[in-house]
């Protein structure tokens, strides 16, 4: 066994391995076509190294000639291949060059198998043997044809071509772009031209050497292969990141309650998330179908959602919908739902992607909210009645006054003769008239009449301020106040009646977005602040608003307001409950704009908290 | 029961009040008049005549109570009988001490409003009369000389002809003159008639020696 043969033949044997097994992985992703194209160059290298080994032990020039033909068809395509595989890998080269050199080549392969002399030689004189590895190998002698500069050429085209290609790839900036540039097109360069070299000095005769071109070529195999290999290792690791984003993208979501779904319009067909599926009810594997997904929905919701599909469909893309799902055990979910459409060219929809946020929880939590904001209501209106008692009474007395003069004047007037009957039928009049003006009052007073428990215990000023903006927040947006927070931490409880704490604190927020409601937007700012001041807890609400009147005490007065509809009850009521918890309630006008109002309540000793 | 004469002045800021205590004293024959608001009242009050008054306490501008202290410091002494929607009691016992006829709270009884009102009619003629007596007594004392004015004095205090002489320095028949036309031009049959006009006019007495 020579070292020639054990050496082609492993370089032959390496290039039909990894032929092989980036054929197969081509035949597995039809669209790796890099993969194709560095099968081609491998196992076309293989075949070029029995070629080779070959040549090198032809021992008349007949022989040699013959080889050599088909070395060169086959080098042809091993050419070919690298020019593919360059054009699919970098995606840089210039086509006009790669035709070039094709076409180069192509007659360099047709001048090359023509029967007759063949390019390299014009005639093939003699084989002389050399001493190469410890091993008598055949190299030819004879007249060098004219035409052959023309393969040196060639090949100076391709290197042309793949220096070229290398460059616009580096230029792209991509680190591992460079990186692909730098490996293959740098050992592409360097292994072409060392080929060159080796067929002038084989074919010139200047020094006994066999042809290297299959080393030569088994180098730029191998640093194709390495890249590709690093590129599959990339993909699968790429695909493993992904695998555990979706993973934690589903974990997320389940822990969100989220759903995400994908629709794809042509096909008819909604993806959902597996724990999406589980929320809206719907078991693994069942194909979803917009028809299936609104039938998930409440009755009442079908309709509604669907026409927010089409909506999104028809116009800008946008679904927001907000709907109810009926489970099979006749438990109701609340869903917020968002997603986008994707347009083609041609404005028709693809697909809809988007979330579902499971918001049963929240809307139990706003339901509960509401609950409060009745409670707060419910003081409100009690203590009002309280305030008014007076006037309230005043107002069902005095139609009864008038009730009963009226209906003592009717009563003489009827004893007389002949009675005034006119006169009787206007004091009827006047007595109904009055009845109902009673009843009104009555009515008012009943709907304002409820009883609500009053309860004293420790209070965190802070959580309340928090209750309260939350109850608020709603109103407090739509009105464009933002609201400043600068909350002690730290501040000891207060002891109290926390819901009407709260609606102190209610009437003040209220208040304060009220008085800046003539501001620009954008100018609604309102500072609620806590500190600790001599033991106890001082609560600020700063607007900048349209300020106080002089003499700022008036505002607690009963029935003074600035509002259209307002009772001119809050402040007023603020003051009694902040009074009645033994604190005070105060307002001042702010140095620059606007109105603060402040109150203190006796802080806990620590102990007790 | 028949009205007594005079006028009612109703003042109460309810339109709906006014008419319906209107219909009751026009419905008793009282000749009544309404005012919303104490200003209008005191526009439309005639000085000379016989007047009681019901009045509203709780009025926007000029409250009840207001127009009664301006009333009577005016030197216009119309009995004021409160009626009232939310009246107390400090309220009540105030308004009695400044000499109002009643203070009564709506819905008032009719037979206590008609009482006070008749209460108070009377005591505006009472005090008319009592002018009017007043007035007939000065323009009597006016006639009187000096002299008889001095001894008009000593008279009423109780003094004898024998001392008023004495103080007067003058003989007794002289008096004696003196005192029957002072009897004669201020209208007294009796020495208590004098003594009476004397007081009504408010003539000292000298201290009896």
């Amino acid at each position: 066994m020579s070292w020639v043969t054990v050496i082609w033949s492993m370089a032959a044997g390496a290039c039909l391995t990894l032929g092989v097994v980036h054929l197969l992985a081509w035949c597995w992703d039809l669209t790796s076509r890099a993969s194709l194209w560095f099968a081609g160059v491998a196992l076309s290298v293989a075949v070029f190294a029995g070629i080779e080994c070959s040549i090198m032990r032809a021992g008349t020039p007949g022989e040699f000639l013959a080889l050599h033909r088909w070395g060169h068809f086959t080098f042809f395509l091993t050419l070919i291949f690298v020019v593919g595989f360059v054009q699919s890998y970098f995606q840089s080269g210039r086509p006009w060059l790669a035709w070039a050199f094709i076409a180069l080549r192509a007659l360099v392969v047709g001048l090359a198998i023509v029967p007759g002399p063949t390019f390299n030689f014009r005639e093939v004189t003699a084989m002389v043997p050399f001493e190469f590895l410890g091993e008598t190998l055949m190299t030819p002698h004879g007249v060098l044809n004219p035409w052959a500069p023309l393969g040196e050429a060639s090949g100076l085209l391709l290197v042309v071509f793949v220096v070229d290609a290398a460059i616009l790839l580096w230029r792209r900036g991509n680190p591992r772009e460079r990186q692909r540039a730098l490996v293959v097109g740098g050992s592409m360069v360097l292994f072409t031209v060392s080929c060159i070299a080796n067929g002038i000095l084989v074919h010139c005769a200047v020094a006994h050497a066999p042809y290297f071109i299959t080393l030569s070529f088994l180098l730029i195999v191998a640093a194709m292969g390495f890249e590709l290999s690093r590129d599959r290792m990339n993909v699968a690791r790429m695909a493993d990141e992904l695998r555990e984003n979706a993973e934690s993208m589903n974990l997320a979501a389940g822990a969100a309650h989220l759903a995400l779904w994908r629709w794809d319009i042509p096909r008819g067909v909604i993806w959902v998330s597996p724990n999406g599926r589980g929320l809206y009810g719907i078991p693994p594997g069942e194909t979803i179908s917009l028809q299936r997904f609104l039938d998930t929905l409440h009755a009442d919701d079908r309709e509604p959602t669907r026409l927010v599909f089409q909506r999104a469909l028809e116009g800008d893309g946008v679904f927001s919908a907000e709907y109810r799902v009926l489970l099979a055990d006749g438990a109701v979910r609340w869903f917020v739902a968002r997603g986008t459409v994707e347009f083609n060219g041609g404005r028709q929809p693809l697909r809809m992607s988007g979330v579902s946020i499971d918001t049963t929880e929240r809307k139990a939590a706003e339901m509960e909210a509401t609950q409060h904001r009745m409670e707060l209501a419910h003081v409100t209106r009690v203590t009002t009645l309280s305030e008014l008692s007076g006037s309230l009474a005043h107002e069902l007395n005095q139609p009864l006054a008038i009730i009963l003069s009226n209906a003592q004047a009717a009563q003489r007037l009827l004893a007389q003769s002949p009675p005034d009957v006119a006169e009787v039928s206007d004091i009827l009049a006047d007595i109904v008239g009055e009845d109902r003006r009673a009843g009104e009052v009555l009515q008012r007073l009943r709907a304002l009449l409820k009883r609500g428990e009053i309860a004293s215990l420790p209070v965190s000023v802070n959580d309340a301020i928090e209750d309260v903006l939350r109850l608020a927040q709603g109103d407090l947006i739509g009105r464009g106040v933002a609201v400043v927070r600068g909350l002690a931490e730290g501040l000891p409880t207060i002891q109290g009646d926390r819901v009407q704490i709260q609606q102190v604190l209610l009437n003040l927020i209220l208040n304060g977005a009220d008085a800046m409601s003539a501001n620009l937007p954008g100018t609604r700012r309102l500072h609620i602040l806590t500190a600790q001041h001599d033991g106890a807890v001082r609560v600020s609400v700063r607007d900048e608003g349209c300020g106080l009147p002089a003499d700022a005490e008036k505002v607690f007065q009963p029935f003074f307001t600035t509002k259209a509809h307002g009772l001119g009850m809050g402040l007023a009521i603020c003051r009694t409950i902040i009074g009645a918890h033994g604190g005070r309630l105060w307002a001042e006008a702010n140095p620059e704009r606007g109105a603060s109002f402040h109150f203190e309540l006796l802080a806990l000793p620590a102990e007790s908290v | 029961m028949s009205a007594a004469p005079g006028i009612v002045h109703v003042v109460d800021d309810e339109a709906g009040m006014r008419k319906a205590l209107s219909r009751l004293l026009r419905a008793e024959g009282f000749e009544v008049r309404t005012h919303a608001t104490a200003r209008e009242f005191l526009a439309a009050y005639g000085t000379e005549e016989t007047a009681c008054l019901i009045l509203d306490v709780a009025m926007p501008d000029l409250d009840g109570m207001e127009l009664h202290r301006r009333l009577t410091h005016l030197g216009l002494p119309v009995p004021i009988v409160f009626l009232t929607g939310h009246g107390d009691i400090p309220m009540g016992v105030h308004a009695i001490k400044a000499g109002a006829v009643d203070f009564l709270t709506k819905p008032a009884n009719d037979a206590d409003l008609l009482r006070a009102v008749r209460t108070g009619l009377e005591l505006a003629a009472t005090r008319k009369a009592e002018r009017a007596a007043i007035a007939a007594l000065t323009a009597r004392y006016a006639t009187l000389t000096p002299r008889e004015r001095e001894v008009m004095a000593l008279v009423v205090a109780g003094k004898l002809n024998k001392q008023i002489a004495a103080d007067l320095g003058t003989g007794e028949q002289n008096i004696k003159i003196h005192r029957g036309r002072v009897m004669e031009k201020m209208g007294a049959q009796v020495l208590v008639d004098l003594v009476r006009a004397a007081d009504r006019l408010g003539i000292p007495r000298p201290p009896s020696l």
